[in-house]
């Protein structure tokens, strides 16, 4: 049996159906050219199925077979991997750069010079004791250093509370993320198999991871029916189909540091990277560190202050007493609170005990020896004197922050590069399309004109017979 | 490797990026002057630089303390020096009046001689330096001696006291008087009462007394010269320290400013490019050439 003409008018109607369906895919490509984490999507066009004939067998024209995104499963996971280490960098170097600022001291301010003019104050007293405006100088001196402590050691804690307002913000993001994801794991587990519209989902759903990813760590597979597990790495669980778990924050107090909560169990630990990582990282270790010596700094210089002052005589030739507000630790082994409760214990200039026992009004034996504290070391299991315990915090603060900056420089270029990567292989290249359409438009005229070319045999034919 | 035009973009925006953070970077050390302005760009120089900042304030106590104390101890210096002179001068009057040839009344001019001039000895051994008795040991608030019709009494005490005027470098900076000044008291005392009563054995014996007082007062001066001496030492010691750690603070801390201007006009240059560049991108493409 040889095929009729009118078999020919449906392969090449067939035909043409194919080739606008391909330019509708490469319209929908060049419209998406900007959409953030589209994936190209391409026709698959494969040859009819074939059409026995008397002798030789012929095509049946061209068919659809699929229309499929382009997605890399590994440079998904590769990018998320990647996005949750940048989460991490950018979060920790944003706020140990808030903590930098505060310890940016110059000659004439920050705590070193304060510290540097208390001692320097004693020195100076030493040349005249029974001067009283050295004396006022001393006490002047004293009440700034403490100022000075519980002014670093606030701002500190205003830096925690804000890390506190952000983790809960963010936190609630991973919800809204996650609760997102579930419901587009929901449209895709329906949509299974309509082509077009279930790519378009995946698009939307892997930005969503992208995001996510950004917040904290996490892992994630898909499912033979569509839908995406997520959990944390250490295995919190986040999404599961269409169900999520959400997180919440304990409340924070000054001295006790929000946790993350999933299903009622402290998920906090579990968190490795990601913003809520380095969060909670700049927070409860580093930031909690620099206020740790502050602490310890503070409380060294009040124990030793009082210890050494009380050797002393004061201008009326009576004992010296304490000279700071002695600090009593509430937690063993802590110095907590010791730089909030810098205080002085004395206010009138005449009980500063300057002179040596004995040694009458005149006598410095003692002020000189205060003034010596400076040099001593009495921090750092009596290894670092109190200018290098400080130098020490400002080096800490200093190399944490350029770790969080270099890190995050390091993740930007790796970032780029795998985007790059990402996108040589999802995105849209708009010479390609215009091939693409050039191709298309061409075989729809070709088909077009082959039913021309049918439509005038026919009519021949109509004639002959009809003739 | 495929490219497209998100690609082309983001390679852009990288670049853009990363020359306003060269260029931003290098118009601060310009502006400022100097190297690093956070803490983060170099850690160990920001500790370096605190710690030099606290050297050169120990650098300016000790030079408060040098210029304070020095000034004490050059009055005291200059005190010992005028009461040496007048007790040599006791002695001249002294010894004119143990010449067996006075009168009465030549001895009687001597001895208000000698009283006058011992007056004047009670009043510079109460020299008083901002308020305080500089032979007065620690009791600096009270005189040193006090007088009771020719009774001169020590009532300060033995107490001195040290002032660092460096890393490891102290000096005394008062004199208590009893030790150095007791001893002339005593003999000028001594000579007086035998003056105005004409004893010629009594003033020999007082007028030998003399050597071993103006020995313990130039002893004195020799003491406080030595910490006078100290305190120039370490005026010039302290001047080397401070140019020292300030052209290290200047090293550590200062901006090599051509360089830095270098590094301005070549972000400027290739922050140019970049953006030149960066405009071509997806200006043409083959939707141009499709009829």
């Amino acid at each position: 049996m040889s095929p009729s003409l009118f078999a020919s008018l449906g392969i090449a109607r067939d035909a043409m159906a194919a080739q606008q369906l391909a330019l509708d895919v490469a319209q929908n490509n060049i419209a998406n050219v900007n959409t953030p984490g589209y994936a190209r999507q391409r026709i698959n066009l494969v040859p009819g199925d074939p059409v026995a004939q008397e002798m030789y067998q012929a095509g049946a024209g061209v068919k659809v077979d699929s229309i499929d995104s382009y997605r890399s499963r590994f440079l998904d996971h590769r990018v998320s991997e990647e996005l949750q280490r940048q989460g991490e960098f950018s979060a920790s170097s944003s706020a140990l750069q808030q903590v930098e600022s505060l310890f940016n001291d110059t000659a004439d301010s920050g705590l070193q010079s304060v510290i540097a003019a208390f001692f320097h104050s004693f020195s100076s007293l030493a040349n005249a004791p029974e001067d009283v405006t050295l004396r006022q100088q001393v006490l002047a001196c004293a009440e700034n250093l403490g100022t000075q402590f519980r002014q670093k050691y606030e701002a500190l804690q205003s830096v925690q509370r804000l890390l506190d307002r952000d983790i809960a913000d963010t936190v609630a993001d991973i919800n809204s993320i996650a609760a997102n994801i579930a419901s587009l794991n929901v449209e895709i587990i329906t949509a299974n198999g309509s082509q077009a519209n279930e790519g378009t989902l995946r698009d939307r759903r892997q930005v969503l991871i992208d995001q996510l990813a950004e917040l904290t760590d996490i892992a994630f597979y898909e499912t033979e029916s569509g839908g995406v597990t997520i959990m944390s790495r250490q295995g919190a669980t986040l999404v599961v189909g269409n169900q999520t778990t959400p997180w919440q924050v304990s409340a924070a107090t000054d001295d006790t540091a929000p946790r993350v909560m999933a299903g009622g169990i402290d998920i906090t630990a579990k968190i490795q990277s990601g913003k809520l990582s380095g969060l909670l990282k700049v927070r409860d270790d580093q930031v909690t560190g620099y206020l740790n010596m502050l602490d310890d700094m503070a409380a060294a210089i009040i124990g030793r202050v009082n210890a050494q002052h009380v050797q002393g005589e004061d201008m009326n030739g009576a004992p010296g007493g304490d000279f700071f507000v002695p600090f009593a630790s509430t937690v063993p082994g802590s110095n907590l609170g010791a730089a909030r409760a810098m205080r002085l214990a004395v206010t009138d200039p005449a009980l500063i005990a300057a002179a040596g026992v004995g040694a009458g009004v005149g006598s410095n034996a003692n002020v000189r020896k205060l003034a010596g504290i400076q040099d001593e070391p009495i921090l750092s299991g009596n290894r670092a004197t109190i200018d290098q315990a400080y130098t020490n915090l400002i080096y800490n603060i200093g190399r944490d922050t350029k770790n969080a900056v270099d890190g995050l420089e390091t993740q930007n270029l790796l970032m780029t590069q795998l985007q790059n990567q990402r996108d040589a292989l999802i995105g849209v290249s708009l010479d390609e399309e215009a091939v693409n359409i050039l191709r298309y438009q061409k075989a729809y005229q070709a088909n077009a004109r082959i039913i021309s070319v049918i439509d005038s045999l026919t009519e021949e034919m109509i004639q002959l017979v009809g003739g | 490797m495929r490219t497209t035009e998100s690609i082309s973009y983001r390679i852009l925006l990288d670049n853009v990026r990363m020359l306003n953070a060269q260029l931003a970077r290098a118009s601060e050390q310009v502006s400022s002057g100097k190297k690093y302005s956070h803490l983060h760009e170099a850690p160990s120089h920001g500790a370096e630089m605190l710690e030099l900042q606290d050297q050169l304030a120990d650098l300016d106590q000790y030079q408060s303390n040098a210029d304070s104390t020095g000034f004490f101890i050059k009055v005291t210096e200059s005190t010992l020096g005028s009461i040496y002179n007048i007790v040599s001068a006791v002695f001249t009057q002294g010894s004119s009046a143990a010449s067996g040839s006075n009168s009465e009344t030549s001895r009687a001019a001597f001895a208000s001689e000698i009283r006058s001039l011992r007056d004047q000895l009670f009043s510079l051994a109460n020299t008083e330096v901002n308020g305080r008795y500089i032979f007065a040991g620690s009791l600096v608030t009270q005189p040193a001696y006090v007088m009771e019709g020719d009774a001169i009494t020590y009532q300060g005490n033995t107490e001195m006291n040290t002032i660092d005027i460096g890393a490891s470098l102290q000096v005394q900076q008062n004199l208590p008087g009893s030790p150095a000044l007791d001893p002339m008291f005593a003999s000028v005392n001594s000579l007086l009462s035998a003056v105005e009563s004409g004893d010629q054995t009594a003033m020999q014996a007082a007028l030998g007394q003399f050597s071993g007082a103006l020995s313990t007062i130039n002893q004195a001066r020799a003491r406080v010269g030595v910490d006078l001496g100290k305190i120039e030492d370490a005026e010039f010691a302290r001047g080397q320290q401070q140019t020292y750690i300030e052209t290290r603070q200047s090293a550590v801390g200062d901006a090599d400013l051509s360089e830095a201007i270098v590094k301005l006009n070549q972000a400027q240059a290739a922050l140019e490019a970049a953006l030149t560049t960066g405009s071509l991108i997806g200006q043409k493409n083959l939707f141009d050439y499709i009829g």
